[in-house]
């Protein structure tokens, strides 16, 4: 795989960086067990139902995760990534297939790497947006 | 007239203080191949190499002492869900390394939301490789109801 370049990236720019899912309720069950976060709403579907919650609910850091993991494919198996955020705006349920999309609002050109600042939306298979977030990549120039 | 707050005075009182370093955690090749595949990641870099890098945000997933688990907040909300996550990666964490964690209690406020009260808590947590190095910081926000 390529490694993605500074060169690569204007501002402005919107792209796609990757897919997962459909996430299962073993992928979840996975998540729960090495975290150690076992907040019932994320495995015990009659306690997520008790407190009005659709089904169980994908933890946060997980779509992180996968947002990361993507991001780091997209840039070409190098590790890019100086910082990262996400704001949690909406649930998903197991079953969901997440798009990862970003848009380049700002990229500055240094001596030897340049740096992308990018928004990012995390968007379901409904089409809506449950999470956004905000990465700042750093990567090497072309030649 | 200001509202009372929800924020009960020991917890308050937490606000600025640390956890201290945990108890050191062990980076092993078993744990990033469950990570890897709970968030269904096909990167070899993974599993495969001779020395396996740890995904990007792995401490949150497998550090859990010094963190912010370690409050015993006791709101009066208990309904928690993650507001977000905001991460610094300062430096890669490979297969081997030991890691520990400390977190500070940033902030604990609370505010009224379209659907009721909600306490809003924000941490901070830093983790540091065998070496002493700092690696990574991690702010958590986190929402209870």
């Amino acid at each position: 795989m390529a490694m993605r370049a500074f060169d690569d990236c204007t501002v402005g720019q919107e792209f796609e960086f990757g897919r997962r899912g459909p996430v299962t309720t073993e992928m979840m069950a996975r998540w729960a067990a090495g975290s150690g976060d076992f907040n019932p709403i994320h495995y015990d579907r009659t306690e997520a139902l008790r407190q009005g919650l659709p089904d169980v609910i994908i933890a946060g850091p997980m779509k992180f995760a996968m947002m990361l993991d993507c991001l780091t494919d997209w840039a070409g198996g190098q590790q890019p990534i100086r910082k990262a955020k996400t704001r949690y705006q909406g649930m998903d349920v197991p079953g969901t297939v997440f798009t990862f999309h970003a848009t380049v609002v700002s990229a500055d050109r240094g001596a030897t790497t340049g740096t992308i600042n990018l928004d990012i939306r995390v968007v379901n298979q409904k089409g809506e947006t449950t999470t956004v977030g905000e990465a700042t990549l750093e990567l090497p120039l072309r030649g | 007239m200001s509202e009372a707050s929800l924020i009960p005075p020991h917890a308050a009182a937490l606000v600025g203080t640390s956890t201290g370093r945990g108890a050191p955690k062990l980076v092993d090749r078993n744990t990033i191949g469950q990570f890897a595949a709970a968030i269904g990641s096909g990167n070899p870099g993974f599993t495969q190499s001779a020395s396996v890098a740890a995904p990007l945000s792995y401490p949150i997933y497998n550090v859990p002492s010094g963190t912010d688990r370690d409050f015993d907040l006791q709101l009066p909300l208990t309904r928690r869900v993650r507001g977000g996550d905001d991460c610094e990666f300062i430096a890669p964490i490979q297969e081997g390394d030991t890691l520990t964690a400390e977190t500070t209690l940033s902030e604990a406020r609370h505010r009224k939301g379209s659907t009721g009260d909600l306490i809003i808590t924000t941490f901070e947590t830093r983790y540091y490789n065998q070496r002493g190095e700092l690696v990574m910081i991690e702010r958590p926000t986190g929402v209870w109801r």
